[in-house]
């Protein structure tokens, strides 16, 4: 029991504070970026810290987003003003999670071995293509986003 | 011979259950609110039926924590098992995305004049800072890279989670419920749905269709449990007045005959029947006894006695009443009064000229000494007080033109429909139609509907106009897209963005698509109501209260409330009302100046005094239809006792006949107090006013001095 209790702990430490980096293909440009930043999941809240190139944290509440950046300037985007802001939190928080109930509404889910294919219903299809979610030894590698305008954005973790 | 004349009640009820069996009259009876309906009003309400709006199926949870939100997704789940149960798509209908894309420079307004008004360098120097700087994805659109089409608000329906939200509830899911209109179809998926959501603790559901379900139950039950009811009474009534079995169920099969030759007759004239009408039959046969009770206790069974003429005038002036009444075109009043006509006549022949060779004893009453009042009233003063009441109550009188107010009121259901509208409009709205002979002029009628009220519900309006088609193509052409795209390449690769990257921009398939032909599948599969009726596409809104008289004073709209489609069928019939009603009134007081002669006066209070009661009580309550026509009923009836206290030797026997048979007649329209439904409720109560008022009179009426005790 104990050493199961160590194991959940640790697993949801693991979640909790996950690394990554994300590597964005800009198809209008032909030219690809790279962040590093790490993410972390509380009750209330999910945050992309990225700490490469440039500081800046993106914390997803309950009904608004925050933005901070190196200079430590504050901004709020509600999601009733920009809705399409919540869904990209909600979307890497519920792969995170690996509770694909929430995204429902937006994809068609496909498993596949080590592999899940999200594609994207009417309700997203203007941006979104598909998304690739890629596990390695049942923990989640990478996600892969190939947005309609050709652009892909993969975020790796980092174990 | 004489045995077989003794038997032939039996033979002509075994005549009439074998018809009965055979024609099955019962299978016509409707619980549709529909039946009450006439002429267009039954067309148009019958055609919003159809419309998906009312098909429509929602589920919300009360909260909206994470526990909220999965077992929403799994109710979901389980719900979208069921074939007949779909996820309503109107928000993100594929068809209709292609469409709006296809015709997106048409359908939307401009943020420019013209070309001139763009610094394309500008604009694309922005778009690529903010691809390379900004914190958020940006997704360029390719089509119209420097933003002219000007982008629609978003929808107004919260979302949390993904989810739609429910104001000051939980998540909210919404579906469309595609089971056949029919009753059994509608019990199948309902019994299904509450299969599925009974397990599931502070979620609220509803779709309209359960009102036609729950709703059928509890009237079907009521009218099946009214029968019964006045059937045990009007039993144990006839047994404890009668004494004599023979009698009663010779009394008892004559009813049932002359209820199964109403049904049948009535059901071969409609073939819609609404089931009021039926509970409405065994009431009705409280009355018929009346001429037994006459004709028996005046010894015409046991005894060879002349034609008994006061019953014959009775019966004459109720069915020349009800005759009258079957005139006014409302299908309930005149499926009341056939269903009355046919069943009276059946009873009276019987009791008339079938009885007397029954060989039935005669059983003495158990009182035979006239009983004594304290006090009494002079007819004149009755009259006085009648007229009084009447001249008072008649400008305070309150009328109900709702003919839904006298369904079955599921407050639970109202309650729940209620909960969800408040939450999902802030504006209350009412449905109308809009009709024209082809699409593209629907179309435009639906903008004119949009334009005189901008807070309506009109989907259909959203598609392209062929006049809106032309305007815009002429505006397009003037823009100066060409320079535009020629601009676009030239600074595209200046500012950084690969070659060819914006190739698609403002291309020509968008800024000139060919008129879409619409057809009604292709309208239907955009999720868009239309539907056709006889060369005429109809079409729904929802408009706001305070723009609804303007709306419907435009030549091709129409209401589609249920409210306002009863009152129409009843404001339509309320002339026809008056004047049948007036005629009746009139033909009433005819006869009984007639048979009456000197008495009249006397007479005339069994009518006058029951009306003022029934108006008296329409100052506290508003009157329905069918309180107004029960009056009628309660005037029918009383003119039968007016003529029988006509006698110029009033016998002890026909006073007791009158009193049994207001006993009879209480038992059988009393028992319908016991309704939900209040258009039964509301014939009970009339009739149990009009019943006390004749009592009364018998009671404390002063009788003439010339009065033998038998």
């Amino acid at each position: 029991m104990k050493i199961l209790f160590l194991v959940i702990t640790l697993l949801s430490s693991l979640f909790s504070d996950m690394k990554f980096t994300e590597t964005k293909y800009l198809s209008a440009l032909d030219m690809e970026t790279t962040k590093q930043g790490s993410m972390k999941i509380d009750d209330n809240s999910f945050t992309i810290t990225y700490i490469k190139p440039t500081k800046e944290i993106i914390t997803y509440l309950e009904d608004k987003l925050t933005l901070q950046n190196d200079k430590e300037e504050l901004k709020e985007y509600t999601y009733e003003k920009h809705p399409k802001l919540e869904y990209f939190g909600l979307l890497l928080r519920s792969i995170v999670n690996d509770s694909y109930e929430n995204l429902d509404n937006m994809f068609n889910i496909k498993d596949e071995l080590n592999k899940k294919i999200l594609t994207a219903k009417s309700s997203i299809s203007g941006t979104i293509d598909y998304i690739e979610v890629l596990k390695k030894d049942n923990k989640l590698s990478s996600i892969i986003l190939y947005m309609i305008n050709k652009d892909i954005i993969t975020i790796e973790t980092i174990n | 011979m004489k045995q077989l004349i003794k038997l032939s009640n039996f033979f002509i009820f075994a005549i009439a259950l074998v018809l009965f069996l055979i024609i099955q009259p019962q299978q016509k009876f409707s619980l549709k609110l529909s039946s009450m309906l006439t002429g267009e009003d039954k067309k148009f309400y019958k055609l919003t039926e159809q419309f998906t709006y009312v098909k429509t199926f929602l589920v919300a949870t009360n909260k909206v924590s994470k526990e909220d939100l999965q077992k929403l997704v799994k109710i979901k789940k389980e719900l979208l098992k069921n074939p007949l149960i779909k996820e309503n798509n109107k928000l993100n209908n594929k068809f209709f995305k292609e469409y709006k894309d296809k015709y997106k420079f048409y359908l939307n307004d401009f943020n420019y004049e013209n070309a001139n008004q763009i610094d394309t360098k500008k604009k694309l120097q922005d778009i690529y800072t903010q691809l390379t700087s900004s914190s958020f994805y940006v997704n360029i659109n390719k089509q119209d890279p420097l933003g002219i089409i000007k982008q629609n608000k978003h929808l107004k329906i919260k979302t949390k989670n993904g989810h739609l939200v429910l104001k000051d509830s939980g998540y909210l899911s919404i579906f469309t419920i595609e089971a056949k209109a029919d009753e059994k179809s509608r019990i199948k998926i309902y019994n299904e749905i509450h299969k599925i959501l009974d397990k599931y603790e502070d979620i609220q559901f509803f779709t309209p269709i359960f009102y036609y379900v729950e709703n059928s139950k509890v009237i079907q039950g009521d009218v099946h449990n009214i029968i019964a009811a006045s059937m045990i009474l009007l039993g144990i009534l006839y047994i404890l007045i009668l004494r004599n079995i023979y009698l009663f169920i010779n009394v008892a099969t004559t009813l049932a005959t002359s209820v199964i030759v109403g049904q049948i007759i009535v059901t071969y004239i409609y073939t819609d029947v609404s089931i009021i009408a039926l509970a409405f039959s065994t009431a009705i046969t409280s009355v018929s006894i009346d001429y037994m009770f006459h004709h028996y206790l005046h010894n015409h069974y046991n005894k060879k006695r002349k034609f008994n003429a006061s019953v014959f005038y009775g019966f004459l002036t109720t069915i020349s009443a009800f005759t009258i009444i079957s005139f006014i075109d409302f299908p309930l009043i005149r499926q009341i009064s056939i269903f009355t006509i046919a069943s009276l006549a059946i009873a009276y022949l019987h009791f008339a000229f079938l009885y007397p060779y029954l060989g039935i004893k005669h059983k003495e009453p158990y009182v035979k000494e006239n009983y004594k009042t304290p006090f009494s009233f002079s007819s004149t003063k009755i009259i006085l007080f009648s007229t009084i009441v009447i001249i008072i109550s008649i400008f305070s009188l309150k009328f109900d033109f709702n003919i839904k107010n006298l369904d079955y009121k599921n407050t639970k259901l109202i309650n729940t429909e209620a909960f969800f509208k408040s939450r999902l409009s802030k504006k209350k709205k009412a449905a109308i139609l809009i009709k024209s002979n082809n699409i593209n002029t629907l179309i435009e009628n639906a903008k004119l509907v949009k334009k005189i009220d901008p807070y309506s519900n009109v989907a259909i309006a959203k598609l392209l106009s062929a006049n809106e088609y032309i305007k815009r193509q002429n505006f397009i052409h003037r823009f100066g897209f060409e320079q535009l795209k020629k601009d676009i390449n030239k600074y595209a690769l200046e500012v950084g963005f690969k070659d060819k990257y914006f190739k698609e921009a403002y291309a020509n398939d968008l800024l000139y698509p060919l008129y879409v032909n619409y057809t009604l599948d292709e309208i239907k599969n955009f999720g868009i109501d239309i539907i056709k009726d006889n060369n005429q596409y109809i079409t729904y809104a929802l408009v706001s209260y305070d723009k609804i008289d303007e709306v419907l004073a435009l030549d091709f709209t129409s209401s589609a409330q249920a409210k306002v489609l009863f009152e129409n069928s009843l404001k339509r019939v309320s002339t026809d009302l008056i004047l049948y009603g007036s005629l009746t009134l009139i033909l009433i007081i005819i006869i009984l100046a007639l048979v009456t002669k000197k008495r009249f006066l006397k007479a005339f209070t069994y009518i006058v005094f029951p009306a003022s009661l029934i108006i008296l009580y329409g100052i506290f309550v508003p009157l329905n239809i069918m309180h107004i026509f029960m009056a009628f009923v309660i005037m029918a009836i009383g003119i039968d006792y007016g003529i029988y206290m006509n006698e110029p030797n009033l016998s002890h026997n026909t006073t007791l006949a009158i009193i049994y048979s207001l006993i009879s007649t209480f038992a059988g329209f009393g028992v319908l107090i016991i309704s939900n439904i209040n258009s039964l409720y509301s014939i009970a109560i009339t009739a149990i006013i009009g019943i006390l008022g004749i009592l009364f009179l018998l009671l404390f009426q002063k009788r003439p001095k010339k009065r033998a005790s038998k």
